[in-house]
C-alpha cells in the first residue's frame, strides 16, 4: 500500500481510529491525519474600474469613476471522525463575500503659463467596504459516518458576521513646475472614518514637497557623465481609521442551554472604546536621485523621520477589568530612517550585461509617550512560554522584548544550591525589530541567458526561542547533554558564584543534574537564556532563464515573447545565529514581533516558470 | 455654456464634499450582533449562573488535575501536577483565567447585568438575586487564590488595572452584600426573570436560605483567624433561616447536558469524556470509605470491566460495577514511567495491563455522569458546619437548638439521601442507600465527642466530592482529614513535599498589571507560591 494514497492504513486502529504513540491525545499521528484533516479555501477575485474623463477646454477635465474590487472565499476544515483529539469531529465552514467599491471624481487643472507650469486637481471619493461571512463555526458531531457536510452535524453552530465601513474624502492638489526644474507639490486632503467617534471622526492633513532636478539647472556647467540629479524635501500628514463595530459592546447567545435556559455573553474580545479619534501620523523626508555615466550608476536615497501620535493600538489590560485588551489612542512613537539604493550595470557590451542593486534601509524608533503608563504590552505580545512579552516602553525602541534574567554580582550568574537565579524584576532583554534591512541582487544576461540571485539580509534584532526553551526543558537540546549519568562527572557545576555562610559571594561549588540545572532554569523563566540575535543573511533567490529569441518566435505568428526560467527560493542560510530555528520564524505578523514558538521550518523550493505573450 | 458647465462643477464638489460627508447613519452598529439596546440582560445573568460554577475549563485543571488528586480522593498517572505538586502557571491560574474575562467570564457577565438593572424597578428583586450571584464568584474566587480584584475589577474604563483588595476586606464585604440581600428578598416583589434564574426559579424563600448559608460557609471558614466575627455571622445565618432539607438544595441541573459544549456537569464531562480513564479514585478515599462499611461507596466508586478511557461519547462506553466489595483505590503518589516513581514498588499493584480494569473509578451513574446535578450548598454541608458550630458552643444564644451529635446524624443522613438526587443513580439508591443501611452506617460509626472535628469535617470531605474547591477550603480551615502528602523529592516539586495550600496568580498579571500584583505578592508569606496561605488559612 503506497503511503501517500487515501486509503492508506498506516497510523489507524483496527477499528479505523487514530493510532497514537502515547497517552497524550494531541501528539498526533500525521499518517492517519495525512487525507483526513484537511484544510480548503476556495477564492474567486474579481477587480475592475470604470473611468470617464471629460476634457472640457485643453487645460480643464472632469473625470469620475468607480472601483471595485471583490473575492469570493470559501473554506472548509474538517477536523475527521476518529481523531485521538476531538474524536466526534467537528467542520467549520465559511463562505464570505468581500467588496471594496470607491466612487469617486476628479476636477483637473493643467496649465502653462511662459516658465511655469501649473497644476491643481479637486475631488472627493466614498469607499465602502464590506464583509459577509455564513458559517457553521466548529459544528461538531458528525452524525452518519464519511459525510463532511453541515447538513451531518449534531449541532450545526451557525453564525453570521457582518462589517461595514466608510470613508468619505474629499482633496485637492497644486502643483507649481519652474522650467521643468524645480517643482512644488501641494496636497490637502480630509477623511471622514465611520469607524470612530461620531463627534470626532474627520482629520485633515496636508502635505508639501519641494524638488529641484538641479542637473538641469546648471546643465551647461555638469559634467557630461552626470546625468541626473534630483534633491528633494517633503512634509506630509496621514492617517487612519480602525475595524469597525469597536465602539460599543455586543453580546452573543450561546448555541446550548442550561436546565432550558439560553445564555448569552459578551461579543467583544477587546474592550470597546466610543472615544476613538483620528490617528495623527506626520512625517519629514528629505531624498537625492542621482544618476551617471548614461544611467550605468544611479543612486536613491532618502531620510525621514516619522511621529505617529494617537494611533489606534490593542492594548493589553488586566484580564480582571473584565476584557483582556481595550482598543484606545495611545501615545506618540516617532521613527527615523535612512534609505539608500545603488543600481550599478558595471558590464555592458552586445552579448553580456551585469546590473547590480545594492539596497538597504535603517530604521530606529522611540517610543516617546503612552498616554500615561510607562509601558504598554503589545497585541499578542505575550509568548505561550517563558513569560515574554513584547512592549512599548517609553524612552526605548518600540517592540521591546521583556522577560525575567540571571540574577547577577559584578556581573556573575548568583546561584543557589547550583541552581541559577533569576531577577527578581522583568527587565528588557532585547528588541524584536530589525534596525538594518537590504538585499543585494545581480543579473547576468548573456544572449538570450540569464542568471539571477538575491541575497537578503537582516540585522539588528532579537528573537526569544520557545522552541529551544521547551526542548531544554524537556532534555532535548544538544546542550543539556553535559551533566547526565553517562557523563563521568555526572554534574554540572555552574560558572558563577554563590553565597556562602557568611554572606559574602563565592565561586559556586555546588554541582547538580543536568535536569535540575536546565528544569531550574526553566521553572524560572528566565527567558535570558534563550534570546537570540535574530540577524541573517540568506540566499533568498536565484533564477537561471531563457528567452526565446525573436527570430524563431517570429515564425509562430501568435506568440510575441516566451521565457522560461528555473527559479529557487531559500536556498541557502548564510548567516544566522540562533540554533534549531530559522531567525524569521517568528509567529507574529503583526505588530508585536520577536516571539518565536514551534513553527514550521521555512521551505525551500525550486519551481519552473513559464512566461508567454500573446 | 462650458462656463456654466465649469460652475457647476464647482457647486457639485462642494455638494458633494461639504454635506453627508460626517454622518453615516448605524453604518457602525453591527447589524448581526445583539447590543446594550436590545439585549436582555436575563441572558447574562443566567449565564453567570452557570459559569460560577465552573466549566470544563476550570474544573478539570484546578478542580482535577490539582484539587481531587491533591487531595487524594482522585489519583492519576497522567498529571505530576496534582499527584507530585509540581507547579504550571497556566493549571493554577484556570478558574482566573476563566471567570474574569472570556465566554465564561461570571464575575464580568453578573456585573454587567447589575449594573443594567440597578434603579430599573422591575428588576429590583433580581438585582438582590444578582448580588448574591456575585458574592458566590467572588467567594470562590478569594478562597482559591487570597487577595484578588474586587472593589475595582470590571471597571475597565476607571481601572483597567485593578488593585488587589484583601482577602480580609473582601470577605467582610461579602458577608454585607449576602446579609443585604437576604434581607431585602424578605417579603420583595416577584423575581421579573422567571425562569431564566436556573437555581431556584424565582423561588425567593431558596433565595434567602442560599444567601444564608453561604453567610454560615464564610463565617466557620473564618473559625481560625477571627473567632468573633464567625460567632457573630453563624448567629446571623442561623437566626435567618439557612438550608435544612435536601429540597432546598441549591443546586444546578443539567438534563440533556451534552459533553460537546458546556451544558454537561463539568467534573461529569471531565470523567466520562474530555480525559475518560485518566482519573481513578484514590486508595485513601476508598479505604475510608470500605473501612467504615460506607454504603456511599457503591455511587461514589465504580470498577470499569472494559478500558474506562472509552469516551461517553463513543461506543461500548462502560458503565462499570458498582459491587463494593470489588473497589480498590490506587495508591496517590506514583506515576507509570518506569523510573523511581513507578507504581510497580506498590506490592498490590495489578500490572501495566490489569491495572485500568482493576482500580475504581468515579461512579459512572453519579458524579461521572454529564448530566449530574452540580450541588452548590446543600442540606448535609449545613448540618455539619452547624455541627461543628455547636461543638464549639457558637450556637448558643441561636435559634439553632441541635447538637454537635444531632446534627452530625442529621448531616450524614441528608448527605446520603442526596444522592437520590441523581438522575441516573435511583436503582443503585434503592439498593444501597436504604433507611436500614443508613441507619446501621450511624450505628457502626458513631459520634465520637473525642473525635467531633475529625468526623464532622471528614463528613464535610466525603460530601463535598466533586465540588473540588470547597474541599480543598475546609481541608485548610478544619485541617481534617488528616493527609499524609506525599513527599518523594520529585523533580520541580513546588511546595517542598507538602500539600498546596492555594492558587498562584495568573503570570500576565505580573507583566501586565506589575504594581499591582508586587502590591499582594508582598502581602503573602511565601510570594506568589502554592505554599503560602490566605488570610483565613492562618498557621
Amino acid at each position: 500500500m503506497e503511503r501517500g494514497g487515501a486509503d492508506c492504513d498506516w497510523g489507524t486502529n483496527p477499528d479505523g481510529t487514530e493510532m497514537i504513540g502515547g497517552t497524550n491525545v494531541y501528539f498526533n499521528n500525521p499518517y492517519w491525519l495525512q487525507y483526513r484533516k484537511t484544510n480548503e479555501t476556495n477564492k474567486n477575485r474579481l477587480t475592475g474600474a470604470i473611468t470617464l474623463k471629460y476634457d472640457i477646454f485643453d487645460w480643464l477635465y472632469i473625470q469620475g469613476a468607480v472601483q471595485r474590487d471583490g473575492y469570493n472565499l470559501k473554506y472548509k476544515e474538517i477536523q475527521p471522525k476518529g481523531a485521538a483529539a476531538d474524536a466526534v469531529g467537528f467542520l467549520t465552514e465559511y463562505s464570505q463575500a468581500f467588496s471594496e467599491i470607491n466612487l469617486n471624481y476628479l476636477i483637473g487643472f493643467n496649465k502653462e503659463f511662459g516658465d511655469w507650469s501649473i497644476g491643481a486637481t479637486l475631488g472627493g471619493n466614498r469607499q465602502r467596504t464590506i464583509s459577509e461571512r455564513w458559517m457553521v463555526d466548529g459544528g461538531r458531531p458528525f452524525l452518519a459516518d464519511g459525510l463532511y457536510s453541515p447538513n451531518n452535524l449534531g449541532d450545526k453552530r451557525f453564525i453570521k458576521n457582518y462589517q461595514e465601513y466608510q470613508v468619505n474624502s474629499v482633496y485637492a492638489t497644486a502643483d507649481f513646475g519652474w522650467k521643468n526644474q524645480i517643482f512644488l507639490n501641494l496636497t490637502g486632503r480630509n477623511d471622514w472614518f465611520s469607524t470612530l467617534n461620531p463627534d470626532n471622526n474627520s482629520y485633515f492633513y496636508p502635505s508639501a514637497t519641494l524638488s529641484w532636478v538641479f542637473t538641469d539647472s546648471f546643465r551647461d556647467s555638469m559634467p557630461d557623465w552626470f546625468d541626473f540629479g534630483k534633491i528633494r524635501g517633503s512634509y506630509a500628514m496621514s492617517s487612519n481609521g480602525t475595524d469597525p463595530y469597536q465602539n460599543y459592546l455586543t453580546y452573543k447567545v450561546r448555541n446550548y442551554q442550561v436546565n432550558g435556559q439560553y445564555v448569552a455573553t459578551v461579543n467583544n474580545s477587546t474592550y470597546p472604546n466610543f472615544e476613538l479619534k483620528p490617528v495623527e501620523i506626520s512625517e519629514w523626508e528629505v531624498g537625492l536621485n542621482l544618476a551617471f555615466l548614461s544611467n550605468r550608476l544611479s543612486f536613491d536615497m532618502a531620510y525621514y523621520t516619522k511621529n505617529t501620535k494617537d494611533d489606534i493600538a490593542v492594548v493589553s489590560t488586566s484580564n480582571t477589568s473584565g476584557w483582556g485588551s481595550r482598543i484606545q489612542n495611545v501615545g506618540e512613537i516617532q521613527n527615523r530612517g535612512f534609505e539608500f539604493m545603488v543600481n550599478a550595470v558595471p558590464v555592458h557590451t552586445n552579448e553580456f550585461d551585469w546590473n547590480t542593486t545594492l539596497n538597504f534601509a535603517i530604521n530606529d524608533s522611540e517610543v516617546k509617550y503612552l498616554g500615561g503608563p510607562e509601558s504598554l504590552i503589545m497585541d499578542n505580545g505575550t509568548s505561550n512560554v517563558g513569560n515574554v512579552t513584547v512592549q512599548n516602553i517609553v524612552g526605548s525602541s518600540f517592540g521591546e522584548l521583556v522577560g525575567y534574567k540571571y540574577k547577577r554580582h559584578n556581573g556573575q550568574i548568583v546561584y543557589e544550591n547550583g541552581i541559577p537565579q533569576r531577577e527578581d524584576k522583568l527587565s528588557s532583554i532585547g528588541n524584536g525589530v530589525y534596525k538594518l534591512t537590504g538585499g543585494w541582487h545581480n543579473q547576468f544576461s548573456y544572449k538570450n541567458f540569464s542568471l539571477s540571485f538575491l541575497i537578503d539580509f537582516k540585522f539588528g534584532a532579537d528573537i526569544f526561542s520557545g522552541t529551544n526553551y521547551q526542548l531544554v526543558s524537556s532534555g532535548m537540546h544538544k546542550k543539556t547533554l553535559k551533566g547526565r549519568e553517562n557523563d563521568p562527572v555526572g554534574k554540572i557545576v555552574g560558572e558563577g558564584v554563590m553565597l556562602d555562610s557568611s554572606g559574602n559571594y563565592v565561586p559556586n561549588t555546588v554541582g547538580v543534574s543536568a535536569q535540575e540545572y536546565w528544569q531550574g532554569i526553566t521553572t524560572s523563566q528566565i527567558a535570558e537564556e534563550f534570546i537570540y540575535d535574530a540577524s541573517f543573511i540568506k540566499l533568498r533567490e536565484l533564477s537561471f532563464g531563457y528567452n526565446f529569441p525573436q527570430s524563431l518566435l517570429n515564425k509562430m505568428k501568435v506568440v510575441k515573447g516566451l521565457n522560461v526560467s528555473l527559479v529557487a527560493r531559500n536556498l541557502w542560510t548564510i548567516m544566522k545565529h540562533t540554533d534549531n530555528i530559522d531567525p524569521e520564524s517568528a509567529y507574529n505578523n503583526s505588530n508585536a514581533q520577536g516571539l518565536e514558538l514551534n513553527g514550521y521550518p521555512a521551505t525551500r523550493s525550486i519551481g519552473f516558470n513559464v512566461n508567454v505573450k500573446f | 455654456m462650458k462656463k456654466y458647465l465649469v460652475y457647476m462643477m464647482c457647486a457639485a464638489a462642494a455638494v458633494i464634499g461639504g454635506t453627508s460627508c460626517s454622518d453615516f447613519g448605524d453604518t457602525n452598529t453591527d447589524p448581526e450582533n445583539l447590543n446594550d439596546g436590545n439585549i436582555d440582560y436575563a441572558y447574562l445573568f443566567t449565564n453567570a449562573q452557570h459559569q460560577a460554577l465552573g466549566s470544563d475549563w476550570d474544573v478539570w485543571r484546578n478542580g482535577c488535575i490539582y484539587g481531587t488528586t491533591m487531595l487524594q480522593q482522585t489519583s492519576s498517572f497522567n498529571w505530576s501536577q496534582g499527584t507530585f505538586y509540581v507547579w504550571d502557571g497556566g493549571y493554577n491560574s484556570a478558574y482566573w483565567d476563566a471567570i474574569y474575562s472570556g465566554d465564561r467570564a461570571a464575575a464580568r457577565d453578573i456585573a454587567l447585568a447589575m449594573r443594567n438593572w440597578e434603579g430599573d424597578s422591575r428588576y429590583s428583586t433580581d438585582y438582590q438575586m444578582a448580588r448574591i450571584v456575585k458574592a458566590y464568584v467572588y467567594l470562590r474566587l478569594t478562597d482559591l487564590y487570597g487577595d484578588i480584584p474586587y472593589s475595582q475589577a470590571i471597571q475597565p474604563e476607571e481601572y483597567p488595572y485593578p488593585a488587589y483588595d484583601t482577602q480580609q476586606s473582601i470577605y467582610m464585604d461579602l458577608l454585607k452584600e449576602l446579609n443585604e440581600a437576604q434581607a431585602a428578598l424578605d417579603g420583595a416583589q416577584a423575581s421579573y426573570i422567571g425562569g431564566a434564574d436556573v437555581y431556584f426559579n424565582g423561588d425567593l424563600t431558596k433565595w434567602r436560605k442560599f444567601a444564608n448559608s453561604l453567610i454560615l460557609r464564610m463565617a466557620m471558614r473564618m473559625s481560625k483567624v477571627d473567632e468573633a466575627s464567625a460567632r457573630q455571622w453563624v448567629k446571623t445565618a442561623v437566626d435567618n433561616g439557612i438550608i435544612m432539607s435536601n429540597e432546598d438544595n441549591a443546586m444546578l441541573q443539567h438534563p440533556n447536558g451534552s459533553v460537546a459544549d458546556d451544558s454537561s456537569e463539568p467534573y461529569g464531562k471531565i470523567f466520562s469524556d474530555t480525559d475518560a480513564g485518566a482519573f481513578f479514585l484514590a486508595e485513601y478515599f476508598v479505604n475510608l470509605l470500605k473501612s467504615t462499611n460506607d454504603p456511599r461507596l457503591a455511587l461514589i466508586a465504580t470498577v470499569c470491566s472494559t478500558d474506562p478511557r472509552t469516551k461517553y461519547s463513543a461506543e461500548g462506553y462502560d458503565y462499570g460495577n458498582n459491587d463494593p466489595a470489588i473497589q480498590m483505590g490506587m495508591p496517590s503518589g506514583y506515576d507509570n514511567e518506569d523510573g523511581p516513581f513507578d507504581i510497580s514498588q506498590d506490592p498490590n499493584y495489578p500490572g501495566d495491563d490489569k491495572y485500568r480494569t482493576t482500580y475504581s473509578t468515579v461512579n459512572r451513574n453519579t458524579y461521572s455522569d454529564p448530566t449530574a446535578p452540580t450541588f452548590i450548598v446543600t442540606y448535609a454541608e449545613n448540618c455539619f458546619l452547624l455541627a461543628e458550630a455547636a461543638y464549639r458552643g457558637w450556637l448558643d444564644g441561636t435559634s439553632a437548638s441541635g447538637t454537635a451529635q444531632s446534627y452530625y446524624e442529621e448531616g450524614v443522613r441528608a448527605a446520603m439521601k442526596q444522592f437520590s438526587q441523581f438522575p441516573n443513580a435511583t436503582s443503585l439508591y434503592n439498593t444501597y442507600l436504604t433507611d436500614a443501611a443508613i441507619d446501621q452506617y450511624l450505628a457502626e460509626n458513631p459520634f465520637d465527642q473525642s473525635r467531633a472535628l475529625e468526623q464532622i469535617n471528614t463528613q464535610y470531605y466525603i460530601n463535598t466530592f466533586c465540588d473540588a474547591y470547597e474541599t480543598f477550603a475546609n481541608w485548610r480551615r478544619s485541617g481534617y482529614p488528616v493527609l499524609t502528602p506525599v513527599n518523594k523529592d520529585y523533580p520541580n516539586n513546588a511546595t517542598n513535599g507538602t500539600i498546596p495550600r492555594r492558587f498562584t496568580y495568573p503570570t500576565t498579571e505580573s507583566t501586565v498589571n506589575t504594581t499591582n500584583y508586587q502590591e499582594a505578592v508582598a502581602r503573602l508569606n511565601n510570594g506568589d507560591s502554592m505554599t503560602s496561605r490566605v488570610w483565613w488559612d492562618a498557621e
